[in-house]
């Protein structure tokens, strides 16, 4: 990259690095066992101290061990969301824009349609429906995460499909195939690299909302929406538990918005 | 039919499908290219020049087999459809108006020049390689510019990529459409020279689509003037400079301005003269001595030669 | 004023383009004149500093473009320097502008009647129904047949050649002193091109307008201009009556610019082509930018600083190796 880099995407890198470090070190070390918890009463719901940085939670558990290990958590749901929808996203935009036609209309219709549909319901039904695993959230969020990636891919295939290299690979006899993953594709990574990181923003949020109406990851594990829907209970009693959880979220949110916007920026 | 001919279009006709949008505008369909025959015998320079909305980009389109036609295209004698086999396509390659379009710019210049080879499994790594070089050499690069994005070159060095992507296949044809016209003078020049060069050395079959008379009269052996999907004038590129018999060649001829201190006037009136019509000539409305004939039937294109020499025009007047 | 007094004179006017803190000189102390009625061909490659200086004239440079240094005298008034508002009128009424790509110079919501009048009505003072009466006319001066057809119609119903008429229309209504034509026929084919011109020849004619006419194209130049400055990099290189340059080339960027387009004659032999290629506007100039390509420099070229050096009243040239040839024989 021989672009500056620019502001937004320093902010966003910084902001997204402390939380995957913090993840990683969460991964071997914890001030505390995240899942923990204590009888006694006066380890319930203590204010930050110097023990317990970010206080503890109503059942005693240090709340900034359960934030940190509550990231892999997030992380993984959100990454195998984005990885899913984004593969299936591709694949379905490329087909769409370069067959075009019926196909194209078919394929983009269906797009509208679930993108039509709201978000909450269908992950409500979903979740109702399946067996309730563990993980089961991440396969409504990426159904709901499809059509974005779609559009992209279909929208970068149209800006190219006429370009006069691609005439030229024509010309020269390269399959379908390959002039539409091999000379097409990269053309539209940079887009594609923009939106992945915005997806992952979205994929957190929607994420943490479905835990806290208890859609999403199940207890014991320390899903930031969970953590956040329990604190919310204690609101008056420790508000600092709420503040906490929520500026969590919002921290990596606004990372990694920013390390999208500064890489849709950096990239032509 | 000659058998040395490289390319032959017999009727060639193309319609452009003008429906308006989607579900209500009502199809309709305007043609493009009408009944176009040209041959191109085996290491000649065939020039076709035209303006806007001529038809002439169509016809390279279809020569390439990027779009669909009827009519029939031969190569080198052999029927081919638009869906065309890797060792068809191997033998007409193709070079475009605008540079930067035509090189994708994620790609390295050597990857670029490698993947025609590797599309048709041709040698082995060395040998491509080896072929590569040979290229650069020819189109007067140095092997550095392998390394190179094509956002690292100028205009000119971009064409010349460009062109050398298109023989790496050893073609037999080269349509080139408008390949000056993006470039500045200089580096147009530069690219004239280049295709001068190699027609000569590799005996490069060319067919060389431009606007500009003079330009095409420089490369090529032959011309055909087009003009509304319809070749009106074709015949030896002396013939079309100084003895052109249809009055829209005379039109183009008086209207490009020359530094040898000619041209760059106007022929004729702004507006047209009489209303067009749909069976008669297609330069009707704007022909300065036409006949009523030339309003109810369409010309066909007559040899007007005589000494053995081809010279089709499609005017009566002629 | 007197009928030998200039029109416009440029003065070492440098124009550049600024990126953050660094300036990068776009054109470069250049100095050029037009008389009263003159057609006069700014030529050069993309990249040249053409377009800039007539921006600069025109008073319509963007942001990030500024006048870096020099002078620019309109009819005995620097206009560089004067307020915002006698520029606005200047523009309007002694200075406008025909440019390439005519569909994006008109406004596309409005009908073609009420943009040329608005012109009329901006600077002349004169009624609504004076007005229409004066677009009629202009209209069909500038060769539309059917001006109250013309005048109902949205630009996009226009063809390219009728666009750029209109647009001529525009910019001759209120009877400007000066045209700046920045390559108006390039978008155009070459048989409108020519109508287009035959119309700014007939214009030049009948109103005295001067046209400042930008072009890449020689052949057009030749044909239309009566003088000629070729830029290079931001520089003018060579100057003068379009009968000198073109029988007796001396720069030799001239030359080979020539040299390099084909001819009637030219079939048959190679194209002159000039090495290298143009510098970008961001690379470090030479005191003489040409001066890597040149076919006869020497090394004084890459130090010294070319000026500009008159070979005869109608003919100058900027460079360092000028006295060698300054004993060039003219035909009459």
């Amino acid at each position: 990259m021989r672009n500056k880099l620019n502001a937004e995407f320093k902010i966003g890198a910084v902001f997204t690095g402390i939380i995957l470090a913090l993840m990683l070190i969460s991964l071997i070390y914890t001030p505390y066992d995240p899942y923990e918890m204590s009888m006694n009463i006066a380890d319930k719901l203590n204010k930050p101290s110097a023990a317990h940085w970010l206080g503890t939670d109503n059942f005693g558990r240090d709340i900034l061990s359960r934030l940190m290990a509550g990231i892999k958590h997030t992380m993984l749901v959100a990454v195998s969301t984005v990885s899913i929808s984004l593969t299936t996203g591709v694949l379905l935009g490329l087909i769409a824009g370069y067959f075009g036609k019926a196909l194209d209309e078919v394929i983009m219709r269906v797009m509208d349609a679930v993108s039509s549909f709201p978000g909450i319901l269908l992950a409500l039904v979903m979740v109702t429906v399946m067996h309730q695993g563990r993980y089961t959230i991440i396969i409504p969020l990426s159904i709901l995460f499809i059509p974005s990636f779609t559009r992209i891919a279909r929208g970068g295939l149209l800006q190219y499909k006429s370009a006069d290299f691609v005439n030229n690979a024509k010309v020269f006899g390269a399959s379908r195939l390959r002039i539409i993953f091999v000379h097409i594709l990269p053309n539209v990574y940079p887009s594609l690299l923009s939106s992945l990181v915005l997806g992952l923003s979205n994929a957190i949020m929607a994420e943490s909302g479905m835990s806290y109406l208890g859609l999403g990851l199940q207890p014991p594990i320390p899903s930031w929406g969970r953590i956040l829907s329990e604190a919310q209970a204690q609101l008056f009693i420790a508000p600092w538990y709420a503040v906490v959880s929520g500026l969590f979220i919002i921290f990596t949110v606004v990372g990694l918005n920013f390390l999208g916007e500064g890489i849709r920026k950096l990239l032509p | 039919m000659k058998s040395d001919a490289i390319l032959e279009t017999r009727n060639l006709v193309n319609f452009y499908d003008d429906s308006g949008l989607g579900l209500f505008g009502r199809s309709k369909k305007k043609q493009v290219l009408s009944d176009v025959s040209i041959t191109i015998a085996h290491g000649e320079a065939f020039g076709i020049v035209g303006e806007s909305g001529c038809g002439k980009s169509t016809l390279s389109k279809a020569v390439l087999g990027l779009i669909d036609y009827s009519g029939e295209i031969r190569v080198k004698g052999q029927v081919v459809s638009a869906k065309r086999t890797k060792s068809v396509r191997k033998q007409v390659q193709a070079v475009f108006q605008d540079p930067s379009g035509a090189l994708n710019s994620k790609k390295r210049i050597g990857w670029t020049l490698l993947e025609p080879l590797r599309v048709h499994k041709l040698g082995t790594k060395d040998e491509q390689n080896d072929r590569v070089n040979q290229i650069l050499e020819l189109i007067g690069l140095d092997p550095s510019y392998k390394s190179r994005f094509p956002n690292e070159l100028s205009g000119g060095q971009k064409q010349r990529i460009c062109i050398g992507a298109s023989l790496i296949l050893d073609p037999e044809l080269l349509v080139a459409d408008e390949p000056v016209s993006a470039l500045d003078v200089s580096a147009g020049a530069q690219i004239l020279n280049l295709l001068d060069e190699l027609h000569r050395k590799l005996n490069l079959s060319l067919l060389f689509i431009s606007h500009n008379l003079n330009v095409v009269y420089y490369l090529c052996d032959r011309i055909a003037v087009m003009y509304k999907g319809q070749i009106v004038e074709q015949g030896s590129s002396d013939d079309i400079y100084r003895n052109a018999r249809h009055p829209y060649t005379q039109a183009l001829l008086a209207a490009v301005p020359d530094i040898d201190g000619t041209g760059g006037f106007a022929d004729g009136n702004a507006a047209a003269l009489r209303e067009p019509s749909e069976h008669g000539c297609a330069y009707y409305a704007l022909c300065p001595n036409a006949s009523e004939t030339c309003g109810e039937r369409n010309p066909d294109l007559a040899d007007v030669g005589g000494d053995g020499d081809e010279h089709l025009v499609r005017c009566y007047g002629s | 004023m007197k009928p030998d007094e200039k029109l416009l004179q440029v003065y070492n006017l440098s124009v550049g383009v600024q990126q953050g803190d660094r300036y990068f000189p776009a054109v470069d102390d250049i100095e050029f004149s037009m008389r009263e009625g003159e057609i006069l061909g700014l030529v050069g490659e993309s990249g040249c500093g053409k377009s800039m200086t007539a921006l600069a004239i025109a008073g319509l440079l963007s942001d990030n473009l500024r006048v870096d240094s020099g002078s620019i005298v309109f009819e005995q008034q620097d206009i560089l320097h004067i307020t915002e508002k006698e520029k606005v009128r200047l523009r309007g009424k002694d200075i406008s502008m025909v440019f390439q790509e005519p569909m994006s110079s008109l406004n596309p919501l409005m009908k073609i009647g009420k943009q040329v009048a608005e012109v009329l009505l901006l600077h002349n003072k004169r009624t609504a129904k004076e007005a229409a009466t004066d677009v009629r006319n202009v209209l069909i001066k500038v060769g539309l047949p059917d001006p109250d057809k013309v005048m109902r119609s949205y630009p996009h119903q226009l063809s390219g050649g009728m666009q750029q008429r209109v647009m001529i229309a525009m910019a001759i209504i209120a009877r400007p002193k000066l045209l700046i034509a920045d390559e108006p026929t390039t978008a155009l084919d070459v048989t409108m091109q020519a109508q287009i011109l035959d119309l700014l020849t007939s214009i030049n004619r009948e109103y005295k307008i001067a046209i400042l006419f930008i072009s890449h194209d020689l052949g057009v130049v030749s044909r239309f201009c009566h003088r000629m400055a070729v830029m290079y990099a931001g520089k003018i290189v060579e100057e003068g009556t379009v009968y000198n340059i073109f029988n007796n080339p001396v720069h030799e960027y001239t030359k080979g610019l020539i040299g390099s387009i084909p001819t009637a004659s030219s079939r048959g032999k190679p194209l002159v082509s000039i090495k290298g290629h143009v510098p970008s506007v961001f690379e470090e100039h030479l005191p003489c930018p040409f001066a890597p390509r040149c076919l006869s420099a020497e090394s004084r070229c890459f130090t010294e600083v070319p000026r500009r050096i008159h070979l005869n009243e109608n003919h100058a040239i900027n460079c360092v190796l000028a006295e060698k040839v300054s004993e060039v024989e003219y035909e009459i």
